[in-house]
């Protein structure tokens, strides 16, 4: 008897850290928008708060950046007309610029953070072709609650078996950054 | 018509001295000409009946509606004190100061741009009436263009009035006026509008005031409008600007706010917060190469950090059925119930409508959480009011408790 829970007590220990060890993110962290909405800049407000060390630009392109500096990559999701207007570009350019990040990134060892910061008011066709886009190379889900409303983001990280966090309103954000980077 | 001409002046012919009835077809008739006396006389006195009344109707528009001086007003200058020229137009109009017993920083709230939009301008009225300044200066214009309250949008069948009921059973009434400049200001429209900023815009832009900054001092009244208001800002050194509008429901910048980028962090920590009270707004980025707008031009053109707010409206909408002064005050519209069922709205919406005790509530907590945002970012320039009208009290109260009776 005292084997048997001496035997479950370890599998349970190693079960734990496996599971603590998918799901820990590490700094330096790089964060960019899909889709140009001011979600992305409402994540670097949130993170200064948790003091994350991150670097932001809402159009970096892969051919600019050295991912090997970082070790996650946010992106966080929401398109705008008018944000992908000012930019000068549309959906199209917009999904291709992230994707080609996000493999860069993948090709690099990063974990890649799916992050819907304005819940219902960013879901819609083009937000969510970017999020099914990117969601093959998704480490982890972040979102705000009411943009899962119709099981969209559980669905997605179901499939692929990755976690997703979640949050009521969006200073929740930081919560989930203190857990999931051990702040 | 070439028929009725016709007719009118085959009857006649003038000498040069007198006139003399000529037949027609050769014949000369006597009983028919008296009848086409009377009827030309009869379709003359109808024409100028209508006239007469379209023209009562046109001018009593004219008269501003009383704003109420509330217990923090200190001073009400005109906005020709910073651009003369503007004296003696219907561009000229009321600003209030509410300034404050501790100095601080400077705030200009802008009602009013938009005067189709009437929740940005009784939110500026509410304020005038209710708030007093504990530290800083605000400067509050809720007819920022004033020539645009004095006729309303032809063809859109929209009233020229509203009105509010007050607890004593007084009305208040509002002008419900348009998106442009009376063209008795300015006329005509140019094909392309060549914009002080060097772009150009469509032609009927040059009417929108929102469409106008920075402005010309020596422009058309559109353009001194907005000059005047960029002389307060520069002048006044103002440190934060909100302009308050409203937006049709099935348009994306919906209950938002919109930001020069300079004041990105400060509209964020006003969502999180109005976040937290519960009422739910986005944000949207200013678009650098979208000229002549409040939040871009004086972002630019100025120190002051500057956002835009937008709340529902659909009596301005494009979806909606018929625009009367009940769609204004309650926004409840089957058209508009109708599209929401389908989807196809940017706010949410059912069969309470979106009345206007809700839209002036939004904008008026949205103020004061951004003054809290600001007071938080920048204590050494702090603009901090009192009796600023809460949401829920607006709500449960209706705006006429806090409208003051007009003696």
């Amino acid at each position: 008897m005292k084997k048997l829970l001496l035997t479950f007590f370890v599998v349970l220990c190693f079960a734990f850290v496996s599971f603590a060890a998918e799901i820990l993110l590490e700094e330096p962290v790089i964060v960019t928008s899909a889709g140009q909405s001011p979600g992305a800049l409402q994540f670097t407000v949130v993170a200064k708060m948790v003091s994350l060390d991150y670097k932001f630009d809402k159009l970096y392109k892969a051919e600019d950046v050295d991912m090997s500096q970082f070790k996650t990559f946010v992106i966080v999701v929401g398109a705008s007309g008018k944000g992908l207007g000012a930019a000068g570009i549309d959906i199209e350019v917009e999904i291709n610029r992230v994707l080609a990040l996000a493999r860069e990134a993948k090709d690099n060892g990063l974990k890649i953070v799916i992050c819907n910061l304005e819940g219902a008011s960013r879901r819609g066709e083009s937000s969510d072709k970017i999020v099914t886009t990117l969601a093959p190379l998704a480490s982890v889900y972040f979102v705000k609650s009411d943009a899962n409303e119709d099981g969209f983001f559980t669905n997605l990280s179901e499939e692929a078996g990755v976690p997703m966090a979640t949050f009521e309103m969006t200073v929740g954000l930081k919560d989930v950054l203190a857990q999931y980077f051990g702040k | 018509m070439n028929r009725f001409c016709a007719d009118l002046c085959s009857g006649f012919s003038g000498t040069g001295k007198s006139w003399k009835v000529i037949p027609f077809g050769g014949e000369r008739i006597g009983d028919p000409l008296k009848k086409r006396y009377v009827q030309f006389i009869v379709f003359i006195s109808v024409v100028l009946v209508v006239v007469l009344l379209s023209g009562f109707s046109f001018t009593s528009m004219w008269k501003d509606p009383p704003i109420v001086r509330g217990p923090g007003v200190s001073e009400v200058k005109m906005l020709s004190d910073w651009l003369p020229s503007l004296s003696g137009t219907k561009g000229d109009t009321e600003v209030y100061i509410i300034r404050g017993s501790e100095p601080g920083g400077n705030f200009l709230l802008l009602g009013g741009n938009h005067p189709n939009e009437p929740g940005g301008t009784l939110a500026a009225v509410l304020m005038i009436e209710n708030v007093s300044s504990l530290a800083g200066t605000v400067y509050i214009i809720p007819r920022a263009n004033h020539s645009a309250f004095t006729h309303n949008d032809p063809m859109e069948g929209a009233p020229q009035f509203f009105s509010i009921e007050l607890p004593d059973g007084s009305r208040r009434t509002f002008r419900f006026g348009s998106r442009r400049t009376n063209p008795v200001s300015q006329w005509p429209d140019p094909t392309i509008y060549n914009h002080p900023t060097g772009s150009t815009l469509g032609g009927s832009e040059i009417s929108n005031l929102n469409r106008a900054f920075p402005g010309r001092e020596d422009g058309i009244i559109t353009e001194r409008v907005a000059a005047a208001i960029m002389n307060i800002v520069k002048q006044e050194k103002i440190d934060l600007v909100c302009d308050l509008h409203e937006s049709s429901p099935e348009y994306p910048v919906n209950n938002a706010i919109v930001f020069h980028q300079e004041a990105a962090e400060l509209a964020i920590m006003t969502q999180m917060m109005l976040e937290m009270e519960g009422v739910d707004i986005r944000l949207e980025e200013s678009p650098p190469s979208l000229r002549g707008l409040t939040h871009r031009e004086i972002g630019d053109n100025s120190d002051a950090y500057v956002v835009l707010l937008e709340v529902a409206n659909p009596s301005q909408g494009r979806l909606r059925g018929k625009t009367t002064e009940e769609l204004v005050t309650t926004g409840v519209d089957k058209y508009y119930l109708q599209a929401s069922k389908d989807g196809k709205l940017f706010a949410p919406y059912d069969e309470t409508g979106y009345p206007l005790e809700l839209r002036v509530a939004r904008h008026v907590t949205t103020v004061r959480v951004l003054l809290d945002s600001w007071n938080m970012m920048f204590p050494d320039r702090m603009i901090m009011l009192s009796d600023v009208p809460a949401y829920n009290a607006i709500l449960s109260d209706g705006l006429g408790a806090f409208l003051k009776p007009v003696s």
